[in-house]
């Protein structure tokens, strides 16, 4: 195959998402200019409401402040974690990384919940024993930005992890160790030398994350809502979810515009990274490999940060979890509780699980063929080939993250009844798989990028000089290559989509029941004990899965380093 | 609103099917067509349904979020009901995005993918507005008794404590309770009170009682009351059995009850519910299927069924959980014909003083 057809290839595939997830913006678009939903008649009236708003300037600010303090908080644990797990000989990495897997199977809707049960005002479980010891109540009010912030920072840490991770493992050793020849202690080493040299992947995913955050609604319906902590997308959410008239997607369009702006302003910020890239380029042909490095007393505070995230993160929700699986109904922890525990929702829950979890099951795998595919074909486009086009597809991809889930998947089902006498996805779970795909496209695109980056050219140039065909220099050299940030893109998708509620409770079918769906439809019928259990389930195959997923991982390295 | 209260278990219901059949096979004996096939008595009219019923695909069935084992528990007994098995589903979702979706479909001519809708007589005016529903008075020519019908064409099928207020028992002093719906302005339930941020449940429905501009007044006043708003009514259960609100607005507390929480209704006087109907959808490739199962539900066997497996029945039996968790409230339906008359103004109007739109 010639180079030119290998690159209309990849652009075929590359298009076939983009185009897709553009015309879904055009159609969220043209829907933010329609009256009543219609397209065609023409209107400004929803940006009119929109602008109407009393209190606009407030929710932007919120929206703001939300978005930024989350990505303070978590790029202030995930830059440390990336470092430690890719450069040092931490002796925690098996358990900080079950507790990435464990975290990203935990709704967080869960975890904000858990959250309140402890640090509501009114009858907080950790209030009411501070209320005890000083004898001021309510010492902590959960019901703030500070607390959506800290929330959200600390469930989006391990994909952002995830997201740079790739980029760490790829630091040429020799930078580090001239730091540390060089009397630099590691933390200094971190900030002066790993940091600048990493600022595309960093930055990249600090606008990323930024932008996830002001658009996920979990946190927010549980802890702002309460609190008339408006934001955007309780708006969207208001617009979508009526309760006595038609969904109103123009005034929910018209919502998530600013949010398309704001990552209209991130791509701007992103190819700008870019096209400074090659400065980055940290695996070349003469690259040393990383070599772990002692943390010595630096352990102690590595350690610190692990236990206090996992206590925060993992522990907190899950003995939530456990709790509510052992109730008969919903009580907080207390003496009186512990007599009424039992296992009665186990026997319940074991007998929804298998149907549910086949279908999980083959929707990740799916989801996972046709994101990973369309994400390395566009990854490598983007840092390979870099055409106009190809920058444009990865922008499409890049703003089509700023569309709230459920509005997506809206917007995939108008396009489906459009396009169901030529091809009838319209419901079925193909749809999901789809749109579940295009929705993971953003996160996958830019892991894969983040890694690309930092591989220089001359390695597949090599490869063409020596007469190696495209196909095989892509399969041979880049796949390779971009392993690391493939397998940590499919895991996280795996994880999400296995928890994903937004797009399956849009489109599914009751005759193809996922899991979180079936969890949905306990909880709303108020049997939570049985949805515990339920999620328990879910919590322990993914992180068996992750186990197996690494233990894989670390059994090829092996084989890889003998072979070297 | 509630849930599974099933405490019989598959042992119940296979003696229940068995129970059928084996009434159903002495029937035949003696020589009864209506009761062939091992099924309970039928009018001419259903069961002149159950031949092309038998020939159409699966029907879908729309309204609650039902668990498997819970749908499959009341299909049993909807099957030994009927005496052949029905291909049906039943799946549950945001009511007006689903309606909207099926105008979508009816519009490309494009069958739609629900069957029957089942839901609040409110929401019933948004179906009915969008143009999806069967408006012949299909539901009254099967002869569905006329206490279980809302209108010709729309079968009563459950009643909702949608307009009920609700309060934890250990956490809160009868004594204590409100009285008057005004009664929550007081200081001391000042960020004590759970609701779903929707204009159409409690306040809407009992305006019918006290008058629309008292319950403006008071939605006015709640919105400076740091009333704890939820997205979901299953959250506003959480809040309440967590003790962090005293109250709950439009929640139904019928599938917590069963299984021993310590919840009740405040016996705010009229105590007020509203009723949900079951309805068929236009363009229907199910129609006979659809109509069994509406019909099964307007049936004493059919509300023992549904009340058991999916916690929901109307207040008819005594013995249903909805019945003894309305026990000593006095309940009373708000008109049907009030609702189609007031629900679209007092909605708007109501959403706008709740800042939304």
């Amino acid at each position: 195959m010639t180079p030119g057809v290998f690159v209309g290839l990849m652009r075929s595939i590359g298009v076939s998402a983009a185009a897709l997830l553009g015309v879904v913006l055009v159609v969220l678009i043209v829907a933010s200019l329609s009256a009543d939903s219609r397209i065609g008649q023409w209107t400004f009236a929803n940006y009119a409401d929109l602008f109407a708003l009393p209190d606009l300037t407030p929710v932007l600010k919120r929206t703001l402040a939300v978005g930024i303090g989350t990505t303070i908080v978590l790029m202030g644990l995930a830059l440390p974690m990336s470092w430690i797990l890719a450069r040092t000989k931490f002796s925690g990495r098996a358990l900080l990384l079950f507790l990435f897997a464990a975290t990203l199977t935990i709704p967080a809707f869960v975890t904000a919940m858990s959250y309140v049960w402890l640090f509501n005002p009114n009858s907080g479980i950790v209030n009411q024993a501070l209320e005890r010891l000083t004898g001021r109540p309510g010492l902590f009010d959960v019901y703030s930005i500070a607390w959506i912030c800290l929330i959200q920072g600390l469930k989006l840490t391990p994909p952002a992890v995830f997201m740079m991770l790739p980029a760490f493992m790829n630091l040429d050793a020799a930078l580090e160790e001239a730091a540390a020849v060089s009397g630099v202690s590691p933390p200094r080493a971190f900030f002066g030398v790993v940091l600048p040299v990493l600022a595309p992947a960093v930055g990249a995913t600090a606008i990323f994350f930024f932008i996830l955050a002001i658009e996920i609604f979990d946190v927010v319906a549980v802890i702002g809502m309460p609190a008339d902590i408006d934001v955007l997308t309780v708006l969207s959410y208001q617009a979508i979810h009526t309760v006595y008239g038609p969904p109103d997607y123009g005034f929910a369009s018209a919502v998530g515009m600013p949010l398309v702006l704001l990552s209209g302003l991130g791509v701007l910020i992103y190819l700008r990274l870019l096209r400074r890239a090659d400065r980055f380029a940290l695996m070349g042909g003469k690259t040393r490999r990383v070599e772990a490095k002692d943390l010595g007393g630096w352990a102690l505070l590595a350690w610190l940060i692990v236990v206090v995230w996992g206590l925060l993160t993992v522990v907190i929700p899950l003995f939530t979890v456990i709790w509510t699986s052992l109730t008969p109904f919903l009580m907080p922890p207390s003496p009186a509780a512990l007599r009424e525990l039992s296992f009665a929702s186990y026997a319940g829950a074991s007998a929804l699980i298998l149907k549910p979890l086949i279908n999980t099951l083959l929707l990740i795998a799916a989801v996972l063929c046709l994101a990973i595919v369309w994400s390395v074909c566009l990854s490598w486009l983007t840092t390979r080939i870099g055409a106009a086009s190809d920058r444009a597809m990865d922008a499409v991809i890049f703003l089509s993250m700023a569309v709230p889930g459920m509005l997506l998947a809206i917007a995939m089902q108008f396009l489906s009844l459009s396009a169901y006498g030529w091809l009838p996805l319209y419901g079925t779970i193909w749809l999901i798989v789809v749109t579940m795909a295009a929705r993971a496209l953003a996160f996958a695109t830019r892991t894969i990028n983040s890694a690309a980056l930092q591989i220089d050219r001359s390695l597949e140039e090599a490869a063409y000089v020596c007469g190696i065909g495209p196909v095989r220099t892509f399969f041979g050299v880049f796949v390779p290559l971009v392993r690391p940030a493939i397998g940590v893109a499919a895991l996280v998708i795996a994880l999400v989509v296995s928890r994903d509620l937004a797009i399956p409770l849009v489109l599914y079918t009751p005759d193809a029941p996922v899991l979180a769906t079936a969890i949905y439809d306990l909880q709303s019928v108020g049997r939570y004990g049985e949805a515990a259990v339920l999620s328990l389930i879910v919590v322990g195959l993914l992180v068996l899965c992750a186990a197996g997923a690494r233990a894989v991982a670390v059994k090829n390295r092996k084989h890889e380093e003998e072979m070297t | 609103m509630t849930g599974n209260t099933d405490n019989r278990g598959p042992a119940a219901t296979r003696r229940r099917v068995l129970g059928y059949a084996g009434a159903g096979t002495v029937m035949a004996t003696l020589g009864r067509p209506d009761l062939a096939f091992g099924r309970a008595a039928l009018p001419r009219t259903v069961e002149a349904l159950i031949p092309a019923a038998k020939d159409e695909p699966g029907a879908t069935m729309f309204g609650l979020s039902v668990p498997a084992d819970s749908a499959a528990g009341f299909k049993a007994e909807m099957n030994a009901f009927y005496g052949f098995e029905l291909d049906i589903s039943m799946t549950g979702g945001m009511h007006p995005v689903k309606a909207a979706e099926i105008a979508q479909l009816q519009k490309r001519g494009i069958s739609p993918d629900i069957d029957c809708f089942y839901t609040s007589i409110g929401t019933s005016i948004v179906l009915r507005d969008a143009g999806i529903l069967v408006t012949e008075p299909w539901a009254e020519e099967l002869g569905v008794a006329p206490d279980r019908l809302i209108t010709p064409s729309m079968i009563r099928i459950l009643d909702s404590a949608l307009p009920l207020m609700s309060y934890n028992t250990e956490r809160t002093e009868s004594a204590e309770l409100p009285t008057r719906w005004e009664d929550l302005l007081d200081p001391r339930w000042k960020g004590r009170i759970a609701s779903p941020r929707i204009p159409v449940g409690a306040f809407l429905y009992n305006t019918y009682a006290i008058g629309e501009a008292r319950m403006l007044a008071l939605i006015e006043g709640l919105m400076d009351h740091d009333v704890i708003w939820v997205a979901r009514t299953p959250e506003s259960a959480a809040r309440l059995l967590s003790g962090e609100a005293s109250l709950a607005l439009s929640l139904d507390i019928g599938s917590q009850l069963a299984k021993g929480a310590p919840l009740a209704y405040v016996p705010v006087q009229p105590a007020l519910i509203t009723s949900w109907g079951a309805h068929l959808v236009k363009g229907s490739k199910s129609p006979n299927l659809s109509k069994l199962f509406a019909y099964f539900l307007s049936t004493d066997v059919g509300q023992e069924a549904f009340g058991r497996h999916v916690g929901f029945s109307t207040r008819d039996n005594p013995a249903s959980i909805t019945a003894k968790a309305f026990e000593g409230l006095g309940v009373t339906d708000v008109p049907a014909a009030w609702i189609n008359e007031n629900f679209k103004r007092l909605a708007g109007t109501y959403a706008a003083a709740m800042g939304l739109r």
